[in-house]
């Protein structure tokens, strides 16, 4: 039963932790994209046309990819090349990709009502793991996404502390200026680490409309962009941090699926409202000794 | 580090020039900031580089590093022309900065810093990179703590020489990645943030440097400094040299009197150029009225049993207690970090969110403060140590940050909406008592310069009413020398009119001129020296945490 859970929440998880990973790179970078969401709701719009045209789920996966990036570079060239506020950058994204997502939708596949069925990604069963007694079957089948989400914690984790690149990352969200001087080209640098971690939201958005449901509907992320933004501030910016916050709201997912299908007479809104209040009171959790990148959300202007 | 060898080698070319500087030209819009300015740096010399705010010291050391183009004149290095479309060109070129507001990643490590100087790729193994620190560090004597630990958790002082000791290794152009010591190292106000023996340390690291061949240049305001370690100095004054020559040419009198100008009038009265009689003087005159006053009043200022830690859970107050009675001047010296940024907070009621078991209290003329609004509403006037952040509301113009005080704003706005006339009329006479530059009170804050946006605070905490209590965290920083003498007479002088008067520096100058009861603030402690007015040995020892006295 545990095991299912964690299972569940794992699968549940995965979106999150993908676009949670890549705001993370750019939060250490030191920019706050807020757009997050709207990244995330392209992503899974381009995976599920790109997935239904070839009739098979990999295309769909790269499509969501590149539709990821190309957000997030609209948004560097207005909040970073440019110096526009981050946050109203970051909402003008959101508004426009839940605006623009629904009426290409409407235009592409008509106002029936049917959502629209996709080819789902495959479960693969890891060799060895997979036959471990109990637990094997559920942890170790799943699709290939939740693998590399996995996967990329500790290589997040081993690149922000261990390797020059990082160091670079870090320096750029604590001190910029400092970076300037030693003759770091902070925009630029910024630009790619927000190029990855568009394709780290637009992979999320597939693992949404790929997954298990295998199918989109308007407005489809229901605020997990937003959950990611609060989960890297659970996480403390940390890697670890940000795949126990994701684990938690995929948990929290599950369970809720749970209540809904137990007898409690209660209104199934308040179910859907578990991982969301969840989220919210792990924010409120005494938070010690970890803090923002210093120059978070300040865009860097040269002298 | 053959590349060390190297550089011992060529101090036999001592005296060799190394930049030279000639007819250098540099307008900044309508402002002239260099106005032909010659100027070389030998070989294995020190040399000064003196004057006031806005004389044009940073502008010319910041043509010569690239960070700007002259507009006119020649720069040499080594011999051959030498223009730069960056900094970090010049530095590869062997001209090395070390700014006053150090450019190191807080964050980071030490052993990090450095390998983001000098752009290490690929995999970063710490043990490794510590022990490269080290050995650099070694290489060039230069004594740093430990490489694993935060930038944030160093001292000052080790601070400045891992900044140096980055501008020394190179930067992430060297081709070998091996140290590539500057021709050039030229430090902008090294000593404003030091102690007393950090100041020891890091001139024997100069001299150390120097001796190796090194030519080194001290952009710098404090002249007892530079005629204890420069070979020459050169004098600048709006945009011109004044001077230039061997330093043992100088006295204090003659550098102070060459860097103001010929009228003497404006020169400090007593206590900066000569730290002898006049200060003994001045300090006689202070007790005599401190003890005639302590006698009759109750404090204005009592605090009582302050203790917090910080954010992370550091003590950062331990126990301080002490009490201001009006007309008394208390100088709390101290380096900073040591608790002064806490206890300031405490006084005037801000920020105390970031502190954590806030414990003991603190009163105005026997009310306690616990806010802002309290501490304003009794009288306090503040000058915040960071007076850009805390200070000044950058977006504003110079007259709205001085109608932010209440006294202003009354008189601007007698009938409950501002009075623009009164309030521009108001504004400009404080701008013109405090010498703020440029005097337009439509200017925004954030547009001055450092040591300009410093006045503006001083215009509005002391330039109206005289307050009851008065508490400036080194209130003299960045400004320039007669600006520096004109404060501080007037800290004093709102002491003799009846202000309990509360200053923090971590200047000794500065603690000795001010001739109050001094204590000092070591690790969040209050230490009080064996006489009210302690000697200057014993606030550094104290300062430095040696020898705790009784």
């Amino acid at each position: 039963m545990i095991v299912e859970f964690l299972a569940a929440g794992l699968a549940l998880g995965t979106p999150i932790l993908l676009a949670a990973l890549g705001e993370l790179l750019v939060e250490r970078s030191g920019v706050l994209d807020i757009g997050l969401e709207g990244t995330m709701l392209v992503g899974a719009f381009a995976a599920a046309v790109a997935a239904q045209q070839a009739g098979t789920p990999l295309p769909g996966v790269l499509a969501a990819a590149a539709a990821g990036v190309a957000v997030a570079v609209l948004f560097g060239t207005a909040a970073v090349l440019l110096g526009a506020d981050q946050i109203i950058v970051g909402t003008a994204i959101n508004l426009l990709a839940l605006g623009g997502t629904g009426a290409l939708y409407r235009e592409v596949y008509g106002e029936t009502g049917t959502s629209l069925v996709l080819p789902t990604l495959p479960r693969i069963e890891l060799p060895v793991l997979s036959k471990l007694p109990v637990v094997g079957p559920v942890l170790f089948s799943q699709h290939a996404l939740v693998y590399l989400a996995l996967l990329l914690v500790p290589v997040m984790a081993f690149f922000l502390a261990r390797t020059g690149l990082g160091l670079r990352v870090r320096a750029l969200g604590d001190h910029p200026r400092a970076a300037e001087s030693l003759g770091l080209p902070v925009r630029r640098d910024r630009m790619i680490v927000l190029a990855v971690a568009g394709a780290l939201a637009g992979l999320a958005g597939a693992a949404l409309s790929l997954a298990s449901a295998g199918s989109f509907v308007e407005g489809v992320t229901a605020g997990r962009g937003f959950v990611a933004l609060a989960v890297v501030v659970f996480g403390r910016w940390s890697p670890w941090g940000v795949l126990a916050g994701s684990l938690l709201f995929g948990v929290a997912s599950a369970l809720q699926f749970q209540f809904q299908a137990t007898a409690i007479r209660l209104p199934y809104q308040l179910f859907l409202m578990l991982p969301y209040v969840l989220t919210l009171l792990a924010l409120l959790l005494p938070r010690g000794l970890a803090r923002a990148p210093l120059a978070l959300g300040a865009s860097y202007e040269r002298d | 580090m053959s590349d060390v060898r190297e550089t011992a080698a060529r101090a036999d070319e001592s005296g060799r020039p190394v930049l030279e500087m000639r007819g250098v030209r540099k307008r900044f819009g309508a402002v002239v900031a260099l106005d032909g300015v010659d100027f070389t740096a030998r070989a294995g010399e020190i040399h000064a580089l003196l004057g006031e705010n806005g004389a044009g010291k940073s502008t010319l050391m910041q043509v010569a590093s690239g960070l700007y183009s002259a507009d006119a004149g020649e720069v040499r290095l080594g011999g051959r022309d030498a223009r730069w479309g960056s900094a970090v060109e010049a530095r590869a070129a062997g001209i090395a900065m070390v700014h006053q507001h150090f450019m190191l990643v807080p964050t980071l490590t030490v052993a990090e810093n450095l390998a983001l100087a000098l752009g290490r790729r690929g995999w970063l193994d710490p043990a490794r990179l510590a022990e490269e620190t080290r050995a650099f560090a070694d290489a060039f004597r230069i004594s740093i703590a430990d490489p694993g630990r935060r930038v944030e958790e160093l001292s000052v002082g080790d601070r400045q020489r891992v900044e140096i000791l980055k501008a020394l290794v190179g930067d992430r152009l060297a081709p070998d990645g091996r140290p590539h010591p500057p021709a050039l190292l030229v430090l902008d106000e090294p000593t404003a943030v030091l102690v007393p023996d950090e100041v020891d340390v890091l001139f024997e690291l100069l001299e150390g440097l120097a001796a190796r061949g090194t030519a080194v240049v001290i952009v710098t305001h404090k002249l007892a400094e530079v005629l204890r370690i420069a070979d020459r100095v050169t004098i600048l004054r709006a945009g011109r040299v004044i001077a230039s020559g061997p330093a043992g040419e100088h006295d204090e009198r003659s550098l102070a009197a060459a860097m103001v100008g010929t009228n003497r009038d404006r020169l400090p009265v007593a206590g900066s150029t000569t730290a002898g009689d006049g200060v003994a003087a001045t300090g006689a005159r202070g007790a005599t009225g401190a003890t005639a006053a302590g006698a009759a009043n109750p404090p204005a200022l009592r605090v009582d049993a302050v203790s917090a830690r910080d954010a992370r859970g550091a003590v950062v107050l331990d126990d301080v207690s002490f009490e201001v009675r009006p007309g008394e001047l208390l100088v709390v010296a101290g380096v900073e970090g040591n608790g002064q940024g806490e206890l300031v907070s405490v006084l005037a009621g801000i920020g105390r969110d970031r502190l954590r078991d806030l414990r003991g209290c603190v009163e105005i003329d026997g009310r306690p403060v616990a806010r802002a609004s309290d501490a304003r509403g009794a009288g306090l006037a503040v000058v915040p140590a960071d007076r850009g952040r805390e200070g000044l509301v950058h977006e504003l113009s110079l007259w709205e940050n001085l109608l932010l005080a209440e006294p202003l704003l009354d008189r601007a706005a007698p009938r409950g909406w501002i009075d623009r006339d009164r309030a521009m009329k108001a504004a400009a006479g404080r701008i013109a008592e405090f010498g703020v530059q440029p005097a337009d009170p439509l200017r925004a804050a954030g547009a001055l310069s450092g040591g300009n946006q410093q006045r503006l605070v001083l215009a509005r905490e002391l330039g109206g009413e005289l307050p009851r209590v008065v508490v400036a965290a080194n209130p003299s920083r960045g400004l320039d020398l007669a600006a520096t003498a004109s404060v501080r007479a007037r800290l004093r002088t709102l002491a003799e009119a009846g202000a309990a008067v509360v200053v923090f520096s971590s200047d000794l100058d500065e603690v000795e001129e001010l001739a109050g009861t001094v204590a000092v603030l070591f690790r969040g402690r209050l230490l009080r020296a064996s006489a009210p007015r302690p000697a200057r040995d014993e606030i550094g020892r104290l300062m430095a945490g040696l020898g705790v006295a009784a």
